[in-house]
Formats: structure tokens, C-alpha cells, sequence
């Protein structure tokens, strides 16, 4: 079951076209966090049939000690899905069994996600952004071109130490699902031990990446 | 009326002062004793009661002197509290009063006064434990006056504007009803303005660029020494990929920059290897550097490590109640492991001189094996 824990009704209702009664068998949005901060554990454990808990970022606790990290650090211990919704997040992150997103966008793709998690009985976070797994990594991808290149050009033997070591600061931050590890792995080594050994050829930097990128890119 | 009841009546006018009663009864206390009958006897015994009474409210006067003074010693001496910071800013970001600062609106649906907005925030009042840079950092977005700066300064992504809440041009766009993050003024939009503050004042996820890791690693590249081998644990990059928390990320920054500048990079020839560590506890994320094979020097004659001049002074100066600090290292003369307590909740600040109590120093039992810096970043919990 979903839990949705969403204080301003009026924007769910504008922003879903009033079709919250359409997800009732899987998702519960009528209940209210209305206790103390030492009850908040308790809480969430009581929800036996809790796959998932969707919580606006500055949501009304009746306790103004609870904040939104205490809830998500409840709901992770209990290895449960979070996600954490704002008209005030600018884009979507998208971590180890959460996501932060604008409301925007969560409402947008609700239905979409829902249909999948009432069809697989599986929560895929992702599908809250993107319209499939692969177009998720795609964007992984896409952003760490966007991050590596510009610097790439730029290389010369002064900045060299500096250039590597963002560009493997840049993977290990950019590509963050699991299907990445791997090969992930590999290009940090690779650049560890050029870094070690004060050997700096951009080009050769440059073809491991294309390589690896040209992997998901043809999926 | 006689002696005795004269004395009686007079030590009972009230438009004797405390110090003329006193004097009065040392000045017959003795005459009356020598002299004591039955009557005499009474009045002595009234004279007592009275000299009791005036005793009993003496100590109560100088009790509420003592404890008005120590009152206005403690208001005038701040003590470390990077949480009271954080309920700070976090209601700046927040609370339904401050939050549409940074926050855009769904026009469809909220309809902001950001006018009344601005006259509320001018009734804030800074909380008394905060960091005087966070408090004029936040009033500079909002208000010009004498608490705050002319322009908003960020330290790291480094940014400085004159485009503020309180700048002319967007007051002047504002009376006109339009909505802040819609504001251009000479091709500047002030929705960036507010992005950058927004991320001035909390480690946010949900922007590649201001994310934590992302932030953090650039800076640490940018500013070691390219001599210097830097290590990430898996647990810093586990860690540092969700971290967010409200905190005064300049300030932060420029304490980072005072270890990496001051003490890493000077003391790269003890050793150029250099772990970066984040754990994540249930009230705090601990971020730690650990120069491994440095040490620290603390000569007898040296006040250094006290933490009252120099870099550790400044950098304790960044950081009061913003992140605890501690350090762990070998001591340089004698090889024996200590830690130094810099700033924790009973670090001290008085307020008139700016003077910080000193570091705590302890010994350790087990060898550091190099000088490792403890970081505490308190979450919003």
C-alpha cells in the first residue's frame, strides 16, 4: 500500500484532475500524522501494509519536532520506499529507495506509476520521473557528458591532476544506479591508478568513457 | 514616651534607610544590654526580630544582584549551538510565514502577499546562540539596514549581487504584483538569485550542481594541493550522495577552505595521503579528514593549540554553531595521542571581547597514527 501524506489537498485535487478515487485500492491518502515525535516509530510500524510512504517536504505535523527527515529515516529503517515531494524542489533526485521531486511532476506521473506498482506488485521509484528504466540511465549518462566534457576540453598538463580527479569525482556522483556499478568501477580504477602514477593522456581518458557510455547509449 | 519605646518607634519609621537602622542598633545594642530590665529585655528581643528582618532582606537583594548580574553575564556569553542554527534557518525555507521567499508559488493555487511577508521578517529577531554571519547572511536577502550587508555575498559557489528583497528595482516590481520569481532586471533573473540563496542555506538534493557530494568534492579538487592523494570511503560516497540539512554552507565552506589551505596543503611533506570519511549517525552526519602519518605540534611554550589566536581561532570563529569540530592527532614532541576538543556544546563566546573559551585537550589511549579532523554536520532532526 502507498501512503500519501499530502497536507494541501486543494493542489492534489487541481493537479490530479480529482482522480485520487480511482487509486483507492492501493493508495491511502486520508490518513494524518496527528501524534507526539516519541510515537512517530510506532506509527509507521502500525501500517503493516506499508510498501511506501509519499510525504510533502513541508507537510503540518501536529508535533512541530517532527520533521520530514525524522519520517524518512523511520520509513528507511523499516525498508520501505520514501518520497519526498515540494512545489519548492527544483529537479528530481532519484537515491537508494527515495526520491525527492517537485509536486509537479509526482502528480504527473502518479497514474503512471500506479498502474505499474497495482500490475508488478513492484515499487520502481523511477517510473515517478521516466517512462522506463532505460531512459533513466540514458539521463545519467547524459549528465555526466555534460559534466566531464567541457572539462575534458580544457585539459592541459597544469590542471591534468585536477581534470582526472573530477572526472572521477563526476562518475562515481553521476552514475548512481546499480547497473552501472561495474563498469563504474573499472573507469574509477582506471583513473586512480593514472592519477597515481602521474600519467595523464585525455585522449585515452576520453575513449574509456565513450566506450563505456556507448554501452547504455545503444540499449 | 520612654527610651524604650522611643528607640521602638524609631527603628520602626520606615523613612530610615537600611544602612541608619544598622548603624542605630550598634549604637544602642550595647547600652541596652548593659542596662537590661524586663522592658529593655523586649525591645532587644524586637530589636533582634528587626535586625533579623533587615538581614533576611539584605541577603535577598544582594541574592537578586547577584543572580541579575550573572543573568546579564550569560546573555552577553553565547554558547555553541549549531542546532539552534538550524531551527533558524530551516523556517526561512519552511514555515508557511518565510518559506515563499525561496519557494516558488503555484499561482493556481496560492496567492502570496510578499509585501506583508517582507514587514514580518522585520520583527524577526535574531535567535541569541547563532552565528552573527548566518544572522547578517539571512537579513542581507531580505532587508538593508545597519544589521545587514549591502550586497549578498556567497562564498563558494562564489556569488555576490545587489539583487535582494530589499533591492529597489524588485521592491518596485513586487508593488506592481509581480511574482519574484518572474523578475528579470537587466537580464539577471532574480529566481536564480533565489536558487543561489536557497542553496546558501541548506544542502539541498535535488539539484546536481548544489548537491553535497558534488559541491564538496569540487571544492576539495579545486583547493588541495594537486600533491595531495585524496581517498574517498565508500561510505562518503554512500553518505554524501542524500545528505541534506539546513546550515550556513558559506561559512562551512570557508572553514574547509582554512583546513585544506592552512594545515593540509602546508603540511603536505608529513604526508600527502589523505582519507575523506562521512558517517551517518542517527542526529548528525560526521565527516572526517585523517591525514594519515601527520602530527601535531605543541610545544610547552607554545599557546597555539588553545585555540585562542591564528588560523584555529579564525576557523573556530567560522564554525561557532554551525558544525562541532574535534581533532585527533599525535602530539609532534612526545608521540603521545591526544584529542582537542574546538567547539562543542561548551564552547563559549563572549560576546563584548569576541573571545572563545579554549580548546579542550585530552589524552588518548591509542595512537592516531596521523592527525584526523571530526566534523560534525548536525540534520534536521
Amino acid at each position: 500500500m502507498i501512503y500519501l501524506f499530502e497536507d494541501r489537498k486543494d493542489r492534489m485535487h487541481i493537479l490530479l484532475n480529482e482522480k485520487i478515487n480511482d487509486f483507492n485500492d492501493v493508495l491511502f491518502s486520508n490518513k494524518i500524522i496527528d501524534i507526539n515525535k516519541e510515537n512517530l516509530p510506532n506509527f509507521f510500524n502500525s501500517l503493516t501494509d506499508l510498501d511506501i510512504v509519499i510525504l510533502h517536504k513541508s507537510y503540518t505535523f501536529k508535533d512541530d519536532n517532527i520533521t520530514s527527515d525524522n519520517v524518512r529515516d523511520i520509513v528507511k529503517k523499516l525498508n520501505k520506499k520514501f518520497v519526498l515531494f515540494s512545489g519548492g524542489l527544483d529537479n528530481a533526485i532519484i537515491g537508494d529507495n527515495e526520491i525527492v521531486l517537485n509536486s509537479g511532476t509526482l502528480y504527473k506521473n502518479l497514474n503512471f506509476f500506479i498502474q505499474n506498482y497495482r500490475n508488478n506488485k513492484e515499487a520502481n521509484l523511477v517510473y515517478l520521473v521516466f517512462n522506463s528504466q532505460n531512459e533513466y540511465l540514458k539521463h545519467q549518462i547524459k549528465k555526466l557528458q555534460n559534466a566531464i566534457f567541457p572539462n575534458l576540453i580544457k585539459f592541459n598538463q597544469e590542471n591534468a591532476v585536477k581534470i582526472f580527479k573530477q572526472t572521477r569525482n563526476n562518475v562515481d556522483n553521476y552514475l548512481v544506479s546499480s547497473e552501472f556499478l561495474e563498469d563504474k568501477r573499472k573507469l574509477t580504477d582506471y583513473i586512480e591508478k593514472k592519477i597515481e602514477m602521474k600519467d595523464f593522456n585525455h585522449t585515452i581518458l576520453f575513449e574509456q568513457i565513450q566506450k563505456m557510455i556507448s554501452k547504455y547509449e545503444n540499449n | 514616651m520612654d527610651k524604650y519605646s522611643f528607640i521602638s518607634d524609631l527603628m520602626k519609621n520606615k523613612s530610615l534607610t537600611h544602612s541608619q537602622k544598622e548603624r542605630l542598633y550598634e549604637l544602642i545594642g550595647k547600652d541596652i544590654i548593659r542596662n537590661l530590665d524586663q522592658k529593655g529585655d523586649n525591645i532587644f528581643q524586637e530589636l533582634r526580630v528587626i535586625k533579623n528582618k533587615m538581614e533576611l532582606i539584605e541577603r535577598n537583594v544582594n541574592k537578586e544582584n547577584n543572580n541579575n548580574k550573572q543573568n546579564l553575564t550569560k546573555k552577553r556569553t553565547k554558547t555553541h549551538n549549531p542546532k539552534e542554527m538550524l531551527k533558524f534557518l530551516f523556517q526561512f525555507s519552511s514555515q508557511e510565514g518565510y518559506k515563499w521567499f525561496t519557494h516558488k508559488p503555484d499561482l493556481r493555487i496560492d496567492e502570496i502577499n510578499y509585501l506583508s511577508k517582507l514587514e514580518s521578517i522585520k520583527k524577526y529577531k535574531m535567535p541569541f546562540d547563532i552565528n552573527i554571519a548566518t544572522y547578517m547572511f539571512m537579513r542581507s536577502f531580505f532587508l538593508k539596514d545597519k544589521n545587514s550587508n549591502d550586497k549578498l555575498n556567497i562564498f563558494y559557489p562564489n556569488f555576490t549581487t545587489e539583487l535582494t528583497y530589499s533591492n529597489e528595482k524588485i521592491l518596485t516590481k513586487i508593488k506592481k504584483g509581480i511574482n519574484p520569481f518572474d523578475i528579470v532586471i537587466d537580464g539577471i533573473y532574480f529566481a536564480d538569485v533565489i536558487n543561489k540563496f536557497k542553496n546558501a542555506i541548506e544542502f539541498r538534493s535535488d539539484n546536481d550542481k548544489y548537491k553535497f557530494n558534488t559541491l564538496f568534492m569540487d571544492f576539495i579538487t579545486n583547493n588541495l594541493s594537486i600533491d595531495i592523494n585524496e581517498k574517498y570511503t565508500d561510505d562518503f560516497k554512500n553518505n554524501s550522495k542524500s545528505l541534506s540539512t539546513y546550515i550556513d554552507v558559506n561559512n562551512f565552506f570557508r572553514g574547509i577552505n582554512l583546513i585544506l589551505k592552512e594545515w593540509l596543503n602546508k603540511y603536505k611533506s608529513l604526508s600527502n595521503e589523505l582519507i575523506i570519511d562521512l558517517k551517518n549517525e542517527n542526529d548528525y552526519y560526521l565527516l572526517s579528514f585523517f591525514q594519515k602519518g601527520g602530527e601535531i605540534q605543541n610545544k610547552p611554550t607554545s599557546t597555539k593549540l588553545n585555540g585562542l589566536a591564528g588560523d584555529f581561532n579564525t576557523l573556530r570563529k567560522y564554525w561557532f554553531s554551525i558544525v562541532d569540530l574535534e581533532i585527533k592527532a599525535d602530539f609532534a614532541e612526545n608521540k603521545k595521542p591526544h584529542k582537542i576538543i574546538c567547539l562543542n556544546n561548551e564552547t563559549q563566546l563572549t560576546v563584548n571581547d569576541a573571545k572563545l573559551s579554549k580548546n579542550v585537550i585530552k589524552p588518548l589511549q591509542d595512537t592516531v597514527g596521523g592527525v584526523m579532523y571530526l566534523i560534525k554536520i548536525y540534520k534536521n532532526n
